[in-house]
């Protein structure tokens, strides 16, 4: 490594020298940006007449070098109309440009950001997807990553259940088992806390990096994609401006009908059924109490001679009536409610700017009595010093964030009643058996009934939240050329909860009842003190990430120019937690009583279990190190060729490993063609367009494993036979040959865009190839391990991104209309052993990929479905050819290629459309999202479950019945017996599978804008009324299906917002 | 730049630092004590032993409820695990071989004193107990059919890359013996915790596998020295038949900790104690009463008198075990007189009436101990040994029948007794 530093520190003495060559002469100098005050880096700067041009830094700083005399000095940017300003030299002061939008020219002045570096999309080889500010605030939502769905081309929001450890992915999912995660970039690092502390109405814009080029330069983390959030900063020379956004969500309750179910009284009698065939004989008489249904119970009562058939028939009647759904909704449910408010102010002098915020966001959540709140406050300064040499800046961010539960739904049994008829609350069953509850009645327990309806409020679950980040930064101009830079960030966090169980509570009161002693003289004893139960748990984490930097700039007349940054980042993330329960707990008192968590006591309700009281402590501890080192330089001739560079290498405290695996070197290279300068310079009207490629690597890194065995301390459990000890687990087998998994990108593109503006379009192709990924092995048993996880398997995405931009009108109304189109072809190219047939008909509900040379990650596989026997509604699959209801047959049958292979089980195109209106003061903004290329499984009848005694899909209504009943459904018969080969045929057969392809109407966004330039007597500069509402419903889709295809347990919900902005 | 240029000197320390505090390369005589104390993983036997010896038996509709390897068990089938299925019992024994592997790996860099020496006798007896159960399980008894041909893997190193050395029932109990007496010099006089071996349940075990192998004299010797420690017998005069569980974890008798786990099987409804065992026990003997209670189907019964206390079975090594091993060994070798008084030390605490039980007692001594010995290590997984070796030498009369589903199943050849690896192993370790 200490090459590195010897590169760095000659690229400071070359710089240096260089700087020395300098010809004494002139200056232009200046700054040039937008009217609002933003600054334009890139900007092409000609001094007419002669050969003299350059291009303006990153802060829109520009210098030339040039004779005296009198010029015109033109500045064009795209998206602007160009300038053209007579200047005679020598200047008085600096320059100071400020440059209009160009009245054709709508187009978005897009300055992406790398977290490194920012630079006009315009000069950029790399693929970035970027939203401005507009694009951020389009949607309302306290979540910040929810803005980029729908609206960024190549970035998908997984759905389906498999998608829980990777419910963003960008560009295809480039490795298996190591993390599935996106680095996310908060103003420039890495983010270490929850996303959920940051306000969305602080965020300037987002940049998506999608290849090589983009991404390389963040490395061994980069692999899965990153995600950089931009907030926003104050301006130079800009009055104090005070904005105020506010607004109020409503969000409909959930809806426990969303997912159908089989009719009650149908239910009762499938109960019926199996009592009468001593199915619940086992339960009845188990050790453990297990609770059964109100209706098993009643016949238990009769078959006892405990009721009359009279009364029996009574209660049976009443159950037939009962559903606990609808009591949860009238007692429990309310739509959610959240408002937001957001005060920023903002500005800034000759040589300092400041932005300062201040957010309030309080959650009401559907159920009664919960709620959270987040506090956020900004702070941000820059200073430009010493003739512009010096730039300071410094930032604070602070969030708060609580929640607070009182209420928890009741889990029950499907026809459960919370409340009679008269709204008084019922007990129902939990955990045991009303027998048995009833039995232990007058043996001096604690109340051992559970009512629910009596628990409403009454949990005191608080948690809190801190977070800090601070981040100073300062950064000097050696040269003309050449500047230093030092970044640092402060990050702390920290978390609390508080979990109190008051005695109101079935769960406090079952602990100590389930611990109780009773000595042979009947008394009682109590391991676990009546009170209160307690339990907390603490985390604090920080980090320190520090950064010193070079950067080098320099034109040579606007012929070439060469930006380079290098540096090195080191970076420390350490976090403890621990957690504690107490009992015997008095909140009144603030005392708790010690308890023996040692000795394992028989169990109340069942004395062969043995088990010491739970102590609830837990210790947790990890330090998270990288030492990177970095270079980046982009090469631009004559403002047609760009070439960019960039290289990393990453070193982790990698667990065991030596020191010379430890890293990683990852590079990329890239070039544009600005074909449109070369083919139409100097004509009028010109088109834009550009051509662009990259290569490159990125990595990603699983700090689990190991080269060296490991082991992880553990301690014993409550239940386990001597919980005082302590004891070490072998985790890892030793792998020497441990690597970080490579991505390599290729990523061609062409933009396009007509000089006024109808359309603008890019297109990319992109190939990921990632290697070396960490994928599990089967070795042999009698190694000791059965399983052995290395960098094997290789996986491939081949995808083409679009982006299609339309501005058909563009008068006093115009309509803009936007395309994004994301193709993409997965395929495992390398894997060491095909999954089983079980695996692949499960996996779509695991969240774990069963890879498959050829075939995507996640595919959906079946058994073929050959209908129902007509004579007796049996499910019919295929065996040798013929229909057959052997199912054993058929499962051992099965292999991987003749099970009937659908396709992705995630969508393979994807997008959205979105419409934007404005007339006036009015805007109107529509987007319609689609999904194609993919199939899902739908839920139905599980009648092995159904025959175990759980309620059914609401398939079960529609099942075979007679005869003929072939002719209308597929849903099989009812069978005599729990088959569970002939269920789990029909549950994994073709019949179930849907094609998951739709078009959804996802949001629309109405406004309407009173401004200064239009009402003269507004107080304000403008104010703006909007209204919003998301998750419309579906447009269209391919299959009959009822439910949505990508929400298969739970409807997405519709939400209602509306605000207010005003800007002072 | 000079805090950069600091970084990078003491980049190597910076970067060592471990990245979750549980974590650790186990590297220390500490970090072989706690592995060596993992009891869930160590102390944790096979169940297979259990289910195919003739200590139990369950009905169709039980059955139909347990794993299918378990129904294969069950009626001796010849290929008891699918083609693609892994066995937990294998995986569990070669995991505990594993560990012991990986601990004597540790040990190796230090000079043996007292800590470091009792840690390597720990895991020499840990890996000798897993070995002796692989022998019993996936190896002919070493008198049986195919003795000398039958070889199973085994690694006695931690590398987890090298191949496995096959080895046949010979070389293993050689192995085994070997290992179990060089941890008899090494391990503690008395463990402070029933889960770590010491002197006297090192040569328990060297008693059970002795007696397994047919060396009398040798079973003999070591199973006086165990007998001659601190553990001792409960008297079972003591004991309440009116608690659930009768009998206290980790009482004088235990003296290592093992259990056998599966709550299909151990805490069924329908695991019945096989009729005809229960039928072996007088009204005489205590452990009609403490062992078993009525089932709720008519007549049969459930076995409740594990020594864990609760529904696990306990299938560690006890003092009555080690008598019993002396006595028959005693018998053995001609020496009735001296059997028969170790046998009464044990009819001592079992017997309500000590001479009834004498005046019943059977006219051929053999007889009479291998009685008192199925009476007595009931439900304790040592069975199907015994089936083993009984069977080998004639003693005990095939076929065992069991009936599922009304038809008849039968372990009736020696070669049944033998379990066929499983298949996918045997194609992993060809690979």
């Amino acid at each position: 490594m200490n090459k590195y530093l010897l590169t760095v520190l000659i690229a400071y003495f070359l710089t240096g020298s260089l700087s020395a060559f300098q010809a004494p002469g002139l200056k232009i100098n200046g700054t040039v940006s937008s009217e609002d005050g933003l600054a334009l880096p890139g900007a092409l700067i000609y001094l007419l007449d002669t050969e003299l041009r350059t291009i303006t830094d990153e802060a829109g700083r520009f210098e030339l070098a040039a004779p005296s005399g009198s010029f015109t000095l033109m500045v064009s940017y795209i998206g602007m109309e160009t300038s053209r300003t007579e200047i005679t030299l020598p200047l008085a002061e600096p320059l100071r440009i400020l440059m209009k939008p160009s009245a054709l020219e709508l187009t978005q002045v897009d300055i992406v950001s790398t977290g490194y570096q920012s630079l006009p999309k315009e000069r950029a080889t790399g693929s970035f997807a970027y939203l401005d500010s507009q694009l951020v605030q389009r949607k309302v939502s306290t979540n910040i990553l929810d803005r980029l769905e729908d609206v960024t081309s190549g970035l998908l929001f997984n759905r389906a259940p498999n998608a829980t450890n990777d419910p963003i992915s960008i560009r295809g999912r480039g490795t298996i088992f190591a993390n599935t995660a996106p680095l996310i970039i908060v103003d420039n690092f890495p983010y270490d806390g929850p996303l959920e502390n940051i306000n969305p109405n602080d965020v300037a814009s987002m940049t998506v990096l999608k290849d090589a080029a983009a991404a390389s330069i963040w490395g061994a983390r980069a692999g899965n994609g990153v995600i950089v959030i931009t907030t926003h900063k104050g301006n130079k020379d800009m009055p104090l401006q005070i904005s105020l956004n506010t607004n109020v969500t409503v969000t409909e309750a959930r809806d426990l009908h969303y997912v159908p179910q089989m009719s009650i009284p149908e239910f009762i009698g499938i109960e019926q059924r199996l009592f009468a065939s001593n199915f619940y004989r086992s339960q009845e008489t188990n050790a453990n109490k297990p609770k059964l249904s109100p209706a098993v119970e009643t016949l238990i009562s009769l078959r006892d001679g405990k009721i009359t058939q009279q009364e029996a028939d009574a209660r049976m009647e009443l159950f037939g009536r009962s559903d606990i759904r609808n009591d949860i909704r009238d007692y429990y449910l309310q739509s959610g409610l959240s408002q937001q408010y957001a005060l920023t102010l903002r500005g800034g002098g000759k040589q300092s700017s400041y932005y300062v915020s201040l957010g309030f966001d309080p959650v009401r959540t559907d159920v009664i009595g919960n709620e959270s709140g987040r506090w956020t406050l900004a702070l941000g300064n820059n200073w430009h010093l010493l003739e512009d040499r010096l730039e300071a800046g410094f930032q604070l961010n602070l969030a708060n964030l609580q929640t607070q539960t009182s209420t928890v739904l009741p889990q029950g049994f499907a026809y459960d009643r919370l409340a009679d008829g008269s709204g008084n609350p019922l007990s129902i069953a939990n955990t045991y058996s009303t027998r048995y509850i009833e039995s232990v009645k007058n043996k001096g327990l604690l109340d051992w009934t559970y009512v629910p309806l009596n628990e409403i409020g009454k949990q005191d679950y608080r948690s809190q939240a801190y977070d800090l980040r601070i981040s100073p930064s300062v950064q000097y101009a050696l040269t003309k050329d050449l500047k230093i830079g030092v970044f640092y960030q402060y990050w702390r966090n920290l978390r609390t909860s508080r979990n109190r169980n008051p005695m109101e509570l079935f769960f406090t009161r079952d602990q100590i009842n389930r611990y109780t002693q009773q000595g042979t003289d009947g008394s009682l004893s109590y391991p676990i003190p009546v009170g209160e139960i307690l339990s907390t748990s603490q985390s604090e984490s920080y980090s320190h990430t520090f950064r010193p930097q070079l950067t080098y700039t320099r034109d040579w007349n606007g012929t070439h120019f060469l930006n380079g940054i290098g540096g090195m980042e080191i970076r420390d993330l350490q976090g403890l937690d621990w957690a504690d329960r107490y009992y015997g707990y008095r909140d009144d008192m603030g005392s708790s009583l010690p308890v023996d968590q040692v000795t394992r006591f028989p169990l109340y309700y069942n004395p062969g279990q043995l088990a010491a009281v739970p102590s609830g402590d837990s210790h947790g501890g990890n330090t998270d190190r990288f030492v990177s080192y970095y270079a980046n330089f982009g090469y631009d001739y004559r403002h047609k060729y760009f070439l960019t560079a960039s290289v990393r290498k990453d070193q982790a405290n990698i667990f065991g490993v030596e020191a010379n695996m430890r890293g990683v070197p990852l590079w990329s290279v890239g070039g544009a063609w600005l074909l449109s300068e070369e083919l139409f310079a100097d004509k009028p009207n010109m088109p834009f367009l550009k051509l662009r490629a990259t290569y490159g690597y990125s990595g990603n890194v699983d700090k689990r494993l190991s080269a060296d065995v490991t082991a992880q301390y553990t301690n014993f459990l409550f239940y386990d036979v001597l919980p005082q000890m302590r004891a070490a687990t072998l985790v890892n087998p030793p792998n020497p040959e441990l690597r970080w998994e490579k991505v390599k990108t290729t990523n061609l593109a062409v933009d396009v865009e007509t000089q006024n503006g109808f359309l603008s379009a890019t297109v990319e192709y992109y190939s990921k190839h990632s290697q070396d990924l960490l994928g599990d092995y089967s070795i042999p048993a009698s190694t000791g391990l059965t399983s052995f996880k290395g960098n094997f398997a290789e996986t491939q995405v081949r995808g083409v991104d679009l982006t299609l931009s339309l501005r058909p009108v563009r008068k006093a109304f115009s309509w803009t209309s936007t395309l994004l189109y994301s193709g993409l072809k997965e395929k495992v190219l390398e894997f060491e052993r095909n999954p089983t047939v079980a695996n692949l008909l499960d996996s779509y509900y695991l969240a774990t990929p069963y890879p498959i040379l050829g075939r995507p990650l996640y595919g959906i596989y079946s058994y073929e479905w050959a209908g129902l026997d007509p004579q007796n509604g049996n499910p019919l699959g295929i065996l040798n050819g013929e229909p057959s209801a052997d199912y054993l047959g058929i499962s051992r049958a099965a292999t991987i290629e003749n099970l009937q292979y659908h396709g992705s089980a995630r969508p393979t195109s994807f997008g959205a459309f979105r419409n934007d209106f404005s007339f006036k003061g009015f805007s109107l903004s529509v987007n319609v999202s689609y999904r194609m290329g993919y199939y899902y499984k739908r839920r139905s009848i599980d009648y092995f479950a159904l025959l175990r005694g759980s309620i059914g899909h609401g398939d079960y209504d529609q099942r075979w019945q007679n005869p003929g009943d072939e002719a209308w459904t597929q849903i099989p018969s009812l069978p005599a017996t729990a088959d569970t080969r002939r269920n789990s045929f029909y549950t994994n057969s073709a019949v179930l599978i849907e094609k998951g392809d739709h078009i959804r109407l996802n949001d629309i966004r109405l406004s309407y804008t009173w401004d200064k330039l239009h009402y003269l007597n507004l107080p304000f500069r403008s104010v703006q009324l909007y209204t919003y509402a998301s998750n419309l419903g579906i447009i269209w889709k391919a299959s009959d299906d009822k439910l949505d295809p990508d929400y298969q347990t739970t409807r997405p919900l519709k939400t209602f917002s509306a605000g207010l902005k005003l800007d002072f | 730049m000079a805090v950069g240029l600091m970084a990078t000197v003491s980049c190597e320390e910076y970067l060592d630092e471990k990245p979750e505090k549980s974590i650790l390369v186990p590297s220390t005589k500490e970090d072989v004590r706690y592995l060596l104390d993992n009891y869930n993983t160590l102390n944790q036997n096979p169940l297979l032993p259990f289910i195919m010896a003739d200590d139990w038996v369950t009905n169709t509709s039980n059955w139909q409820g347990i794993n299918p390897w378990m129904q294969n068990a069950y009626l001796w089938q010849e290929d008891i695990f699918n083609p693609d299925e892994r066995s937990t019992d294998y995986n569990i024994l070669h995991r505990k071989i594993f560990y012991a592997n990986v601990c004597l790996d540790i040990l190796n860099d230090f000079d043996l004193d007292q800590e470091s020496g009792g840690l390597k006798g720990e895991a020499l007896f840990i890996r000798a107990n897993a070995l002796f159960y692989l022998a019993q399980l996936f190896l002919p008894h070493p008198e049986g059919p195919e003795a000398e041909q039958t070889k199973i893997p085994v690694h006695f190193s931690p590398d987890v890359n090298s191949a496995a050395e096959w080895i046949t029932v010979e070389n293993l109990l050689d192995r085994v013996k070997s290992d179990l007496v060089e941890a008899s010099d090494l391990v503690e006089a008395k463990s402070a915790f029933r889960n770590r071996p010491d002197k006297a349940v090192v040569e328990a075990h060297l008693s059970r596998i002795l007696l397994y192998r047919g060396d009398f004299q040798g079973a003999y010797d070591a199973a006086m020295e165990a007998l001659n420690s601190h553990y001792g017998l409960i008297d079972y005069a003591a004991y309440a038949a009116s608690k659930p569980y009768p009998f206290d974890l980790f009482n004088k008798e235990s003296m290592y900790y093992g259990y056998s786990s599966n709550y299909l099987v151990t805490d069924g409804p329908a695991s019945f104690v096989n009729p005809q065992l229960y039928s072996n026990y007088s009204d005489n003997d205590f452990r009609k009463g403490l062992f078993f209670k009525p089932a709720t189907t008519g007549g049969m019964f459930l076995f409740r008198g594990s020594y864990t206390g609760d529904f696990n079975l306990f299938t560690g090594i006890t003092y009555s075990e080690v008598l019993l091993n002396a006595a028959e060994s005693a018998v053995r070798l001609g020496r009735n007189q001296e059997g028969l008084v170790l046998l009464e030390k044990l009819a001592k605490m079992r017997y309500k009436d000590l001479n009834l039980w004498k005046k019943n007692l059977e006219a051929n001594t053999l007889e009479a101990v291998m009685k008192e010995r199925r009476r007595e290590m009931v439900f304790r997984v040592t069975r199907w040994g015994d089936i083993k070796r009984l069977a080998t030498s004639g003693e005990l009369k095939l076929p065992i029948d069991r009936s599922i589903n009304g038809e008849l199943y039968s372990l009736s050849d020696e070669s049944q007794l033998t379990l066929k690896l499983p298949e996918y192993e045997v194609s992993l370790e060809n690979n």
